[in-house]
């Protein structure tokens, strides 16, 4: 290994984001296996040994990617985008022969989730096409490549239909525009358009049922059994944790089944229960850390791709931690994005961890200096 | 570059602040409302309690409920509590209901093997008021028991249309009129959402409830005082029977009232009768019951339980003979006692009428009113099996449709036809012994139907017992009309000649001339191997020229015909003194 990778190498970017993913396979432990099972007979219920193989899987990618020259992806943009766009073309004609919302592709052992990769796939790919060498966004014009870009691969999932994640997408594109040199009008007028676009497509776009789950966080006891019923015992969940929790395996609203995809999307139910304020608040604590140090390594990158890559993949964390905790708590509509590195679910946590690893990567390579 | 990496720290202090806005609502849910939360938590749990709908009543033509309901107490576990607390249930429960250890372990199988773990699981229902009150006195030691009052069967008139009636388990018809039915009884159960305390007791109103609609009543086509009159004349009839010194196996029977121009049923006896509401608790008998009337006391007999009809088979061997022209209305066959139809072959004794009785030279009425059975084995020996088979399926005796089509009880609890061809083959001294309604055997709605098709001309009405379904609110939901199932044109002459034998017959019976309408009958005497009795049998209807009922009677082991048509005079003679029909 050349000793300047390891002596950039961000080693208290790599220990949080190990505690984070050791404490995901303890919080999908609490939320799916009964008290008092003994610790042999934890390891063995699946979504447990399946959250471990894919935490070891993830990490191990990240390493990988870690130790590669990020700049080296430069010349895979192409084979990238296209790969990402065939695998959400198979699920979308997956999708038609399944029902409704089709989101994965059934490998047999692992059932992987496209969209979860197609973030990733664009926060190189995007990062790649604004650094090119003299690109800069000077005019609307400058505009139309990377919006192309980015909204030809979000359509596929918005039509899913998977809201959460093609809205990522707009964070991972608008943060990334916004660092390289979006004008201020032009962050008005998209900011404008967007809202104004949003507003078209909630009265007109979506169906009943869809425009009924978006803003029934703003008053779940219109529905307390159907579609308020996830918020409201998540709420109650959360609030009954008070300060220092129930403790770990003392939350009723967990152990009785009243938590809906406790160990997936509202894996941050089981934590507010169990672990309270205490726990709860060091967790989001632990994450701004997180995304405080990709930013600071994007800070010292030796280059804009490295730069863009990791306000990408911060803004990709930072905004599905706003979504997934927001929603648990009653302030953002239930859109069923999980909450990264902590959430089970294997494409997820893997896509996660190859994004973190590029941050890796950034730092340990981020050495301009010439010996 | 400076602006980029200004715009960094912009983006640093963002997700600071997207931290900071979680944490504060974090504050404001766990710490400001924490209490409320954790109340909610602790002690308001959703309980979803489902509330069974009422099953629709059967109820008589003339409104008397034959089936309803009564609130009765279920016991159920609800899962919103610990284990602890579920644990500490179930041992007080099985402690005070005194259940054995195989009740308690399969109660603990169905609790383990349980899904539907957001509503109560019912353990028991229909749980005697007593101890109910035994359970909620210890309420307090069980605060995962709900107890709820939900709809229980009952059949408030006990034996009346018993057999008919049939059960249900678990609140679902499975017998009778209650499974043939069940969709119309069955309502759509209600649901309600309460919020219950830590000890299991309910706070406040139902969050949210929807009302359980009731089941649709059944309006049948039975008139309950011309049921309940006939059962009582059949059994005065097995009494007299019984008075007498041969008459000791007489116990059983069966009576159908039927109208023949429209196929509605508006008697249907059996007797043995059950009581629908301890259909399996076997009677206690008085001591000379014989053992055969003990073991066949649920069978439903005027529709499960094919008999021997003897002579009343007489009319329809009659009808065949004079539409194929085998005979006329007019000639007379000489009956000159014990005679040798088909010779030696293939009959093992001779056709003997009533007592050896030499009935001389007969016409086809005077053949009926005599019952001559020389007569008519004559006439099906010159038909033959396959043309006389043909006439069992024009009259609906066939063997299918079973029951001339009646499908208002589960065609599979309808017995099955006794047809000797099914069985075996046939020869010509069978068929001679058919023209006098032996080797046969068919059931008294099958009898009841073929003498409804002499008395209307030969419509085939689906015999029914179901007159229409109403909604709990008594709007009609749907009205079951007459339906014809097969109509048939024969000759008036011909029709009317054995009318007119069957008129001879009910003017010349003791029992049957003297009533106010004028009846055409006929008797059977249907011979028994062994002691006492043979079954007594009489068909007919009445008024003559303008046929309002159908009357079937059989007395098994009851004695002659001329028993079973005492019973059928008073049945008739009740019928038009009280004023008519229900119609």
């Amino acid at each position: 290994m050349n000793s300047k990778i390891l002596r950039n190498y961000d080693f208290v970017l790599l220990f949080t984001i190990i505690v984070l993913s050791l404490f995901g396979i303890l919080m999908v432990t609490a939320s799916t296996v009964p008290a008092g099972t003994p610790l042999m007979e934890m390891l063995k219920n699946s979504f447990v040994s399946k959250q471990i193989f894919f935490v070891v899987v993830g990490t191990g990618a990240m390493l990988v990617m870690s130790l590669i020259d990020y700049s080296e992806w430069r010349q895979f943009v192409i084979p990238f985008y296209l790969l990402n766009l065939a695998l959400l073309a198979i699920v979308m004609i997956m999708g038609h022969s399944a029902l409704g919302a089709q989101r994965w592709i059934d490998l047999g052992f692992f059932k992987l989730q496209p969209s979860e990769f197609a973030k990733i796939a664009i926060i190189i790919t995007l990062s790649s096409i604004m650094a090119k060498e003299g690109r800069k966004i000077e005019g609307w014009l400058d505009l139309i490549i990377p919006f192309a870009h980015v909204s030809l691969p979000m359509l596929l999932i918005f039509l899913q239909p998977d809201l959460g994640t093609s809205l990522v997408f707009i964070a991972i594109t608008g943060v990334i525009l916004f660092v390289a040199g979006l004008k201020w009008l032009q962050m008005a007028v998209l900011a404008t358009g967007g809202l104004m676009g949003s507003i078209y497509a909630f009265f007109f776009v979506f169906r009943d049922y869809q425009r009924g789950r978006l803003i029934i966080f703003l008053d779940p006891w219109q529905d307390p059994l159907g579609m308020g019923w996830q918020i409201i015992q998540s709420k109650i969940a959360i609030g009954s944790g008070q300060f220092w929790g129930r403790g770990l395996f003392g939350g009723t609203q967990t152990q009785l089944n009243f938590l809906p995809e406790k160990h997936t999307d509202f894996i941050f139910s089981v934590i507010g229960e169990e672990l309270g304020f205490l726990g709860g608040s060091l967790t989001l604590l632990v994450y701004l850390f997180l995304v405080w140090q990709i930013i600071g390594v994007g800070l010292k990158a030796k280059d804009n791709l490295g730069r863009f890559i990791c306000v990408g993949v911060a803004a990709m964390l930072v905004f599905q931690l706003l979504v997934n905790v927001g929603m648990t708590i009653g302030i953002m509509p239930v859109t069923g994005l999980p909450l990264p590195l902590i959430s089970s679910g294997g494409s997820s946590f893997v896509a996660t961890c190859l994004g973190l690893g590029l941050v890796l990567s950034v730092a340990a390579h981020s050495d301009t200096s010439m010996f | 570059m400076k602006q980029l990496l200004l715009r960094m720290h912009v983006l640093r202090l963002c997700a600071a602040l997207v931290v900071a806005v979680l944490i504060y609502n974090l504050f404001h849910i766990q710490i400001i409302q924490g209490g409320h939360w954790r109340n909610t938590a602790e002690n308001n749990r959703f309980r979803h309690l489902v509330q069974v709908a009422p099953r629709g009543k059967i109820i008589t033509a003339d409104g008397v409920e034959l089936a309803s309901n009564l609130p009765g107490y279920s016991v159920s576990l609800a899962f919103d509590g610990n284990r602890a607390s579920r644990d500490k249930t179930v041992e007080t429960l099985a402690r005070l209901l005194e259940l054995t250890e195989e009740d308690i372990e399969a109660m603990n199988t169905r609790i383990s093997d349980y899904r539907r773990s957001f509503e109560p699981l019912e353990l028991f229902r229909n749980v005697d008021f007593n101890k109910i009150l035994l359970l909620e006195e210890n309420r307090h030691l069980m605060p995962s028991l709900v107890i709820q009052v939900t709809p229980r069967r009952v059949y408030p008139q006990d034996y009346l249309l018993g057999h008919a009636l049939g059960r249900t388990i678990d609140y679902t018809g499975r017998e009778g009129l209650e499974l043939s039915w069940n969709e119309h009884l069955t309502g759509t159960n209600g649901f309600s959402v309460v919020q219950v305390r830590a000890g299991g007791r309910p706070v406040g109103l139902p969050i949210i409830s929807q009302v359980a609609v009731p089941g649709n009543n059944i309006i049948l086509t039975i008139d309950s005082d011309l049921q309940h009159f006939t059962h009582e004349a059949l059994l005065r009839g097995l009494a007299i029977a019984r008075g007498t010194r041969m008459g000791a196996k007489a116990w059983s029977g069966s009576a159908v009232v039927m109208d023949p121009n429209t196929g509605r049923i508006l008697a249907l006896i059996s007797e043995p009768s059950v009581n629908a509401n301890a259909k399996y608790t076997p009677p206690n008998w008085e001591e000379e019951v014989p053992y055969a009337v003990r073991g066949s006391n649920l069978f439903f007999r005027p529709v499960q339980y094919p008999r021997t009809v003897g002579s009343i088979f007489k009319m329809l061997v009659g009808l065949a003979a004079l539409e194929e022209g085998k005979v006329t209305p007019t000639e007379r066959i000489f009956c000159g006692g014990p005679t040798w139809i088909v010779g030696r072959r293939g009959i093992d004794s001779p056709t003997i009428c009533w007592e050896g009785t030499a009935h001389g030279h007969l016409d086809m009425r005077e053949a009926i009113r005599l019952s001559c059975n020389v007569y008519f084995g004559t006439l099906a020996h010159r038909l033959g099996y396959n043309t006389l088979r043909e006439y069992f399926d024009l009259f609906g005796i066939g063997p299918s449709p079973f029951n001339a089509g009646f499908d208002c009880l589960p065609l599979g609890e309808q017995g099955s036809a006794n047809f000797a061809s099914e069985r075996r083959p046939i020869f010509g001294g069978d068929v001679v012994q058919m023209g006098y309604g032996q080797i046969n055997e068919f059931t008294a709605l099958q009898m009841a139907n073929y003498i409804a098709m002499l008395a209307n001309g030969g419509i085939h009405y689906k015999p029914y017992m179901v007159d229409r379904v109403e909604s709990a609110e008594g709007e009609i939901v749907e009205q079951i009309l007459p339906t014809i199932l097969n109509s048939h044109q024969f000759s008036a002459v011909n029709l009317r000649t054995v009318q007119e034998g069957m008129l001879r017959m009910g003017q010349s019976n003791a029992n049957t001339r003297n009533l106010t309408v004028s009846v055409a009958g006929k008797t059977g005497t249907a011979e028994q191997t062994g002691e006492g009795f043979p079954h007594g049998l009489w068909v007919g209807y009445a008024p003559f020229d303008n046929p309002e009922i159908v009357v079937v009677v059989i007395l098994e082991h009851g004695g002659e015909g001329f028993m079973a048509s005492r019973v059928a005079a008073e049945i008739i003679n009740y019928y038009f003194t009280r004023g008519g029909g229900t119609r």
